[in-house]
């Protein structure tokens, strides 16, 4: 019997007509979504503070006003601390700490994570076992113990925060795009580029990275605030930045040995939970957009 | 024929989506007598099952019915939830293309089937058992005290396929829509399948349609047929009517794409194109972009159904050219 | 499912070891000497004292003896004796693991429990008021710091407002109900002691709902897109076309499907929820394994980081078996191969 006969091919006309747009005006498309709108929209707001905080800051982030615990006024909008330094000033400046940390973390993780996930998939056999063997043990762990465990052992110190951020989350990372590689492998076009005899290289460079990039995408928008979270409970610990540093996790330590005055610790706070709420909406919104579920599983 | 079965007047159906309206179903005026075997062919997304579904209230919520649809004298096209109810499993039974997905993978299957049972009629446990097991029988699987146990997933395409067919046959329905039945199995397990529903309408009277893209499959098992294109019906007839003396350019097409032996011929060739996108429709013939026939009446007026020499065609053209091309 | 279920087994010793041995590992690598941390800075001076130190600790002997005889004490279940508190780590850890599990499964309970409710309730008002707000306020749960809302929540409620207890697990100069198995609300049942029960309820509410409201948002988040997953799914159109009600078809069909991939994360949460109590004990004075973790991290006490991190991944292990051999009967596929 016949298949169909004159064949209506859906998702091949939808990826011919998406292809002829680029992906930069594809993800340009989707900050027509609420929740993807509001998070960059967010996100924005404290990379313009990040860059210009200096330049229009009231005060000086580390030298006392004279004023010590004062409640929140026309002259200081959050209060000041115990130290009597401007609480509003310095949460401007907190994210010269997080923001950077969390990108930095994120990059690295991606990075590490890319090439082992993505040779332990190629090559298997041997390197795979010994990819895969890393990740089981590092995830055997929770993560605030493996990362407090590291810290500790190092030092404390956003520097070793750091470290400790990047083991903890390499993992995901390496399983993502080794999934996508053993998924991408047996596919028919990857088939045939062997077979016309393209380099290994030339495929995961063409055809494996540009389909692992949206799974990679949503994860790591998801995990930046992850990153910021854990931050500054490292800071909070006492285990990530250091005093006098103005960061978040680590004002709200100050905060809670000043527990009455509540102005010290709402600020540093509302900042985490808006650039953390910033992301996960980011990252929400792109996995419905994208619908990447099928990727991962 | 006396009062039919089904009875279906302009029904048509509308889907809301972003950024418009897509008319998936464009006013099928379509019956089916009692006992009998109609099928209705086309491509998908030319609305054929939107049109049955729209029947039992199983569309999806952006979905809009509106037109006329009798079964056994009564409309139930608007009728209440309760009623539809009533009907769904109970008097009009369904068969769904693909049986992998559409038993649910963690239920047995004799669990499903009697599911089906219970909703309909009040058994004691032990007769429902039986009528499980009868139901296995007729649908010819073999082992059915053992089958009942077994989840789909232990089943081989086939026989998840008669099983699908027995949850449908569970009530002894009047009607039974087929979906696709044969679409998502191998060639030999889709003429075994069909000999079943040929054996279950001789043994139960049962009327039938029978949904498919494939002309071949209703050639064995329909008594009439309805070639459907862009939400609308375009030529119908008897199964001789249609494969002998077809007149819409479209159903040649499909025709054509039907390995045949008794037919060597040059004229017909298959359908170009792809078939119109619903929300923008063409004036005129929603085929015309497609046909090597079209003129330029086709492209301002919308052909009706007209009736032929043997069939009925919504054609402005046809008959093109007299019999050419058709061995009769 | 045999094979299945010994496949998940066979991997667990390999994984131990690979636990042990990081958890070792961490705990050598400190650069800062502990000996100072046990020592006072006036005796490093003096040799007997440091020599003392380092032979009760077995820090003269070389780092690969350091590790045989670390694996050969963790058989005998001796995690050595923690610098701090100068009691062995088992029964350190033993007395504070009570105190988290109660936490841990009040937060679950909540979480959970209200994840699942949270989930289904979007799901089925898909794109509608009730599921935006639901979905804000299980994404807000995964973006608040739990240090920060354990403050702000004993601000308001403890400290202006007097409408809950502050922290600890009971009021100051209560005596704890007799230890039977340490969860204060189970053993004051146990002892039909009423009040004391309440009293450790109450006591409850704020750090249950702080650790909960995290794990409730992704697990509402995963029901959610699991029931909607579901839904579309080609055997709920069989199930309506039987002519079954909404109902039936919501509960005989799409949840029982929808549980399969949410069992896994309520497992792994539940991992969280015992590991991650970190923070939130530190906020509550709460006296258990987090609490605990942080002190001893604060003072190199490295035998307690030890034990600490070995009891952190055994609980992942056990809550992954766990939730495998779950699936595994709850899924036809696995049980039947």
């Amino acid at each position: 019997m016949s298949t169909e006969p004159v064949i209506t091919d859906p998702p091949a006309a939808a990826d011919a007509d998406s292809a002829s747009v680029s992906r930069g005006r594809r993800l340009l498309r989707l900050l027509r979504r609420p929740g993807i709108a509001f998070g960059v929209a967010v996100v924005l707001f404290w990379l313009v503070v990040l860059v210009t905080v200096h330049w229009w800051a009231p005060y000086d982030p580390f030298e006392s006003t004279g004023k010590r615990l004062s409640p929140p006024s026309g002259d200081h909008w959050f209060g000041t601390d115990a130290l009597g330094r401007d609480v509003f000033t310095r949460v401007m400046y907190g994210s010269r700490q997080s923001l950077p940390i969390s990108v930095a973390v994120i990059a690295s993780a991606v990075f590490i994570g890319s090439v082992l996930g993505a040779a332990a998939g190629y090559f298997g056999k041997w390197t795979d076992a010994v990819v895969m063997r890393l990740t089981d043990v590092t995830m055997a762990f929770p993560a605030i113990l493996l990362a407090m465990a590291v810290a500790a052992a190092l030092g404390p110190g956003l520097r070793n925060g750091f470290i400790a951020m990047v083991i903890v989350w390499w993992p995901i990372y390496a399983r993502l795009l080794r999934a996508q590689v053993m998924a991408i492998k047996h596919r028919e076009h990857i088939e045939a580029a062997v077979t016309i005899g393209a380099t290994r290289g030339r495929i995961l460079r063409k055809h494996v990275l540009p389909l692992s990039f949206t799974p990679v995408l949503v994860n790591a928008t998801m995990d930046l605030g992850q990153v910021v979270l854990l931050t500054a409970s490292l800071s909070f610990l006492g285990l990530g930045a250091l005093p006098p540093s103005p960061e978040w996790g680590a004002m709200i330590t100050e905060g809670a040995k000043n527990f009455y005055q509540w102005w010290i610790a709402v600020a540093p706070g509302l900042a985490i939970v808006s650039v953390v709420l910033g992301f996960n909406f980011m990252g929400d919104g792109l996995r419905d957009a994208l619908d990447v579920k099928a990727a991962s599983r | 024929m006396s009062e039919p079965l089904l009875e279906l007047t302009g029904l048509g159906v509308d889907f809301a989506v972003s950024g418009g309206t897509v008319h998936a179903v464009r006013g099928v005026d379509l019956t089916v007598g009692r006992g009998e075997v109609v099928g209705i062919v086309g491509e998908s997304g030319s609305g054929k099952s939107a049109t049955m579904l729209a029947l039992l209230g199983l569309l999806a919520p952006n979905a809009s019915v509106h037109g006329s649809a009798r079964f056994a004298g009564s409309e139930i096209i608007g009728a209440s939830e309760a009623k539809l109810r009533a009907l769904r499993g109970g008097r009009i039974g369904m068969i769904f293309q693909d049986p992998m997905t559409s038993l649910n993978p963690v239920l047995t299957v004799g669990h499903q089937i009697a599911e089906s049972i219970e909703t309909h009629q009040s058994l004691s446990r032990k007769q429902t058992d039986a009528r499980v097991r009868e139901l296995l029988d007729l649908v010819a699987i073999p082992n059915a005290a053992e089958r009942v146990k077994s989840y789909p997933h232990e089943l081989s395409g086939g026989m998840r396929q008669r099983v699908m067919i027995a949850i449908a046959m569970a009530n002894s329905p009047e009607l039974i829509i087929a979906d696709e039945p044969t679409t998502a199995l191998d060639v030999t397990i889709q003429a075994q399948i069909l000999a079943v529903l040929d054996d279950l309408r001789r043994q139960t009277g049962t009327a039938m349609v029978i949904i498919t893209h494939d002309l071949g499959v209703v050639a064995g098992v329909a008594d009439r047929v309805n070639v459907m294109y862009a939400g609308k019906v375009v030529e119908r007839g008897t199964v001789d009517e249609v494969f002998y003396g077809c007149e819409h350019p479209y159903t040649r097409g499909l025709l054509a794409c039907l390995p045949r032996l008794d037919r060597r011929d040059q004229d017909i060739e298959p359908i170009g194109g792809a078939p119109p996108v619903l929300d923008q429709l063409p004036t005129g013939c929603a085929f015309a972009p497609r046909c090597r026939y079209a003129e330029h009446a086709c492209t301002t007026a919308e052909p009706e159904l007209r009736v032929l020499q043997a069939t009925a065609v919504a054609c402005h053209r046809a008959p093109v050219g007299g019999r050419q091309g058709v061995a009769s | 499912m045999k094979r299945y279920i010994l496949g998940r087994l066979a991997v667990v010793p390999f994984l131990l070891i690979g636990i042990v041995t990081v958890a070792f590992c961490i705990s050598r690598l400190i650069p800062a000497d502990p000996l100072t941390s046990i020592v006072s800075e006036r005796q490093m001076g003096n040799e007997e004292v440091v020599k003392a130190a380092e032979a009760r600790w077995g820090l003269d002997k070389s780092i690969p003896q350091q590790y045989v005889l670390y694996v050969k004490n963790l058989f005998k279940g001796d995690l050595g004796t923690s610098f701090r508190t100068k009691q062995s780590v088992t029964s350190d850890l033993g007395e504070r693991i009570p105190a988290t599990l109660e936490l841990a499964i009040a937060a679950m309970i909540f979480g959970g429990g209200g994840g699942v409710a949270l989930g289904a309730l979007a799901a089925s008002r898909q794109n509608k008021p009730t599921d935006h707000v639901s979905r804000v306020f299980s994404l807000l749960g995964s973006s608040l710091p739990v240090f920060w809302t354990g403050l702000a929540l004993l601000f308001v409620f403890y400290a202006r407002l007097s409408w809950l207890p502050g922290p600890g697990r009971l009021p100051a100069r209560t005596d704890p109900p007799e230890h039977i198995t340490g969860l204060y609300t189970v053993d004051a049942l146990l002892h039909g002691q009423w009040s004391l029960f309440w009293q450790a309820l109450y006591h409850l509410i704020l750090p249950a709902f702080v650790l909960g409201w995290a794990v409730m948002g992704s697990v509402s988040r995963l029901v959610r897109a699991s029931m909607l997953d579901e839904l579309h799914a080609d055997y709920v159109r069989t199930a309506r076309s039987k002519g079954l009600r909404r109902g039936a078809v919501m509960r005989g069909h799409v949840l029982r499907n929808a549980m399969l991939p949410v069992l896994t994360i309520l497992g792994f949460s539940f991992a969280t929820l015992l590991t991650g109590a970190v923070l939130t004990e530190t906020i509550f004075e709460w006296n258990g394994i987090g609490a605990y973790a942080v002190a001893a991290t604060r003072t190199l006490d490295y035998p307690a980081i030890n034990g600490v991190c070995l009891f952190g991944g055994t609980v992942f292990l056990l809550a992954n078996l766990v939730t495998d051999v779950l699936y595994a009967f709850a899924d036809p596929k696995i049980r039947l191969s």
